[in-house]
C-alpha cells in the first residue's frame, strides 16, 4: 500500500516534471507535498537531477520548497470577514485563499520550470505575463505591481520577466490566481512585426550596429505555436 | 611636521586618482565607440556569428559592405527556420520561408547619424572601465565595459576589433549582472571590395508574404486616433525615429528613443476594447502591451521591464 502510494507519487512528480499533469493533479501534488515532506524533497532531487543531466545552470540551490512557499503566501494573505461569522467564514475564506494562492504559486513554479526547458525547435512559446489591470484613469506606474512580483522573485524577476513561456495573471499585485494562457495568432504576429520594426530601427540608431538585424531574423524570433487561446 | 601626509590629504588623493581613472576610462571607451561607428561606414567583411539567448543558440552568416557610401548588410540564418534580413541603405527587408507564418518586413529607417550626435552624451549614463584586450574569432579585440548608472538601462560589454574597429562580440547584461544575450563572431574575414551578389536574397521572394513597414504619412493616421505622447522618459533617451505606420495594420504610430546604446520603440494603434497588460520577452528585448481607453500601446525595447512599464503607463494625451 505504502509502496503503491509512493510509486504513484513518483509517477505524478515525474509527470509534473514533464508538464503533463492536470490542474486537479497539480493541486493534489501540492497537498501531498504539504503533508509529506519527503515528497517535497523528492521533487527537489528530481529537479536538481534534471538540471544536472541537462547541464543547465538553473540557479537552483536545492531550496525550492513549494509547500513552505504556499503556506507562507497563505499566511500573508489578508482575509476580510465580519465579526459574527468570523470563525466559519475564516475557514472558508482561508480555503479559497489557499486554492488561489496555491494556484498562483503553482503556476509560477511551472513557469520557472518552463524556463529551464529547451523549447523544441520551432515551438518556442511566447512569454506573456499579464499583470494587474490598472484603472484607466490612473496611469501611475505600477510600482506596487512590480513589488508584488518581487514577492515571487526567485521565480519571476521583475527586472527580467520569464523567458519564453506563456503566462498571464489576473492580478499579480494582489496575489490572485495566475492564469496560464497562449497568445492568439494575430497578437503574436503583431508583436513579431513590432519586434522586427524595433530591431531594424535599433540597428541604425545604436552602437550595436547590425547586431539587432541578427536578432530580427525570423530564426531569432521563432513564432510560438499558435493555439486556440484568447485573453 | 613636514613630509607627513594627513588622512584627509590621502583621501583627497585617492578620490582624485579614482576620478582621473574614470575620466581616462570614459575617454578611451568613447574613442573605441567612435571607431565602432566609423567602421560601419568603411569596412567590408563576411563572417559567421552565433547568438545565445533564452538558452538557445542560433548561427548566422553575415555580409557587410559599403557601396557608394551606402551601407549594405545581409544576415542569413544557418540554423532553425530559414530567414534573411537585407539592408540596403535605409531600407530593410526581412524574409522568411518557414512553414507558417510567413512574415517578411520592409522598413525605412531613420537617420544614421543619431548615435554620432549622441555619442558624447552616451557616456554620461554609463560608467566605463579601462578597456582591456581579449581575443575573439582569432582576432585581437578591446573590451569596452559599459555599466549603467541607473536602473533604466542594461549594461553592455562590447568587444571591438583592434585593427578594424568592428564589433566582434556583444553581451547585454541585466542589473543583476545576468547575461541576457550574447552575440559573437566565430569567424570573420575582411575584404577590400564587397560583392553585390552577396546581398541578393536566396529565399525566393514569391514564397514569402511581404509586409511593408515603410513610413507613411503622419497626417493620415493622426485623424484616426488621438495618439498619446510619453509623459515620462528615462533620462538620456531622445527620439530618433517617428513613423506611421505599419501598412498591413494602418494607423500604427511608431516612435523610437535611444540613449545611444539602449533603445525602445513605442507603438500605438486604436483598440476596440481595453485589455489586461501583457509582457513578453525575447532575450534582452521586452514588450509590454496594453489597451487603455481604446488605445493599444506597446513598448518594445532593450530596457528593464519596470522601465518599459513606466513608459507605457506614463503615456498621456495632455499637450
Amino acid at each position: 500500500m505504502t509502496d503503491d502510494f509512493s510509486n504513484r507519487q513518483a509517477e505524478t512528480l515525474s509527470a509534473l516534471m514533464d508538464g503533463e499533469v492536470s490542474e486537479f493533479e497539480l493541486r493534489r501534488v501540492l497537498k501531498d507535498m504539504d503533508n509529506d515532506p519527503t515528497m517535497a524533497q523528492k521533487w527537489e532531487r528530481y529537479h536538481l537531477a534534471s538540471a544536472v543531466l541537462q547541464r543547465k545552470h538553473t540557479g537552483f540551490t536545492g531550496q525550492l520548497d513549494l509547500s513552505a512557499r504556499v503556506a507562507s503566501a497563505i499566511a500573508e494573505e489578508p482575509v476580510a470577514v465580519s465579526a459574527d461569522n468570523k470563525e466559519r467564514s475564516n475557514g472558508f475564506a482561508k480555503s479559497v485563499a489557499s486554492m488561489a494562492v496555491a494556484a498562483s504559486v503553482s503556476a509560477l513554479a511551472i513557469l520557472a520550470w518552463q524556463q529551464t526547458q529547451t523549447p523544441a525547435p520551432g515551438v518556442a512559446p511566447a512569454t506573456a505575463v499579464a499583470t494587474a489591470p490598472v484603472p484607466a484613469s490612473n496611469y501611475a506606474p505600477a510600482a506596487n505591481q512590480v513589488s508584488s512580483l518581487a514577492r515571487f522573485q526567485p521565480m519571476i524577476n521583475p527586472l527580467r520577466p520569464a523567458a519564453h513561456g506563456t503566462v498571464a495573471t489576473n492580478s499579480v499585485s494582489t496575489g490572485e490566481p495566475v492564469e496560464v494562457i497562449r497568445l492568439d495568432l494575430d497578437t503574436q504576429r503583431r508583436l513579431q512585426e513590432y519586434y522586427q520594426s524595433h530591431l531594424s530601427g535599433a540597428a541604425v540608431n545604436t552602437a550595436a550596429g547590425f547586431v539587432p538585424y541578427v536578432q530580427s531574423v525570423p530564426a531569432s524570433l521563432e513564432s510560438p505555436t499558435p493555439a486556440s487561446l484568447g485573453r | 611636521m613636514v613630509g607627513v601626509v594627513t588622512w584627509g590629504q590621502l583621501a583627497l588623493l585617492v578620490v582624485l586618482l579614482l576620478g582621473t581613472s574614470q575620466t581616462i576610462a570614459r575617454e578611451v571607451s568613447q574613442g573605441w565607440l567612435k571607431q565602432l561607428l566609423e567602421a560601419a561606414h568603411n569596412t567590408n567583411f563576411t563572417g559567421q556569428t552565433v547568438v545565445l539567448k533564452d538558452r538557445k543558440i542560433n548561427s548566422f552568416a553575415v555580409y557587410h559592405g559599403v557601396f557608394d557610401g551606402e551601407v549594405w548588410e545581409r544576415v542569413v540564418s544557418l540554423s532553425g527556420p530559414q530567414g534573411e534580413v537585407i539592408r540596403k541603405g535605409d531600407e530593410v527587408i526581412c524574409l522568411s520561408s518557414d512553414r507558417a507564418p510567413r512574415i517578411s518586413a520592409r522598413a525605412n529607417l531613420g537617420k544614421l547619424d543619431a548615435l554620432q550626435k549622441k555619442l558624447g552624451e552616451v557616456t554620461e549614463f554609463y560608467s566605463f572601465e579601462v578597456p582591456r584586450e581579449q581575443r575573439i574569432a582569432n582576432r585581437d579585440t578591446v573590451l569596452v565595459n559599459a555599466r549603467p548608472l541607473d536602473e533604466h538601462r542594461f549594461g553592455y560589454r562590447l568587444w571591438i576589433d583592434k585593427e578594424k574597429g568592428v564589433l566582434l562580440k556583444m553581451e547585454t547584461v541585466s542589473p543583476l549582472d545576468e547575461v541576457l544575450e550574447t552575440f559573437e563572431y566565430v569567424s570573420i574575414s575582411f575584404q577590400e571590395q564587397a560583392d553585390k551578389k552577396d546581398f541578393e536574397p536566396k529565399i525566393a521572394r514569391g514564397l514569402a508574404r511581404e509586409l511593408t513597414l515603410a513610413d507613411g504619412s503622419a497626417a493620415e493616421t493622426s485623424a484616426a486616433i488621438a495618439y498619446r505622447r510619453p509623459g515620462w522618459l528615462p533620462p538620456g533617451f531622445i527620439k530618433v525615429r517617428e513613423a506611421s505606420s505599419l501598412p498591413s495594420k494602418p494607423g500604427v504610430q511608431i516612435e523610437m528613443y535611444t540613449d545611444g546604446l539602449a533603445a525602445f520603440t513605442i507603438f500605438q494603434k486604436a483598440a476596440k476594447d481595453d485589455t489586461v497588460e501583457m509582457v513578453q520577452t525575447i532575450g534582452a528585448t521586452v514588450a509590454v502591451d496594453r489597451a487603455i481607453n481604446k488605445t493599444l500601446i506597446t513598448v518594445v525595447g532593450e530596457v528593464p521591464l519596470p522601465t518599459a512599464r513606466e513608459i507605457l503607463y506614463g503615456m498621456t494625451t495632455r499637450p
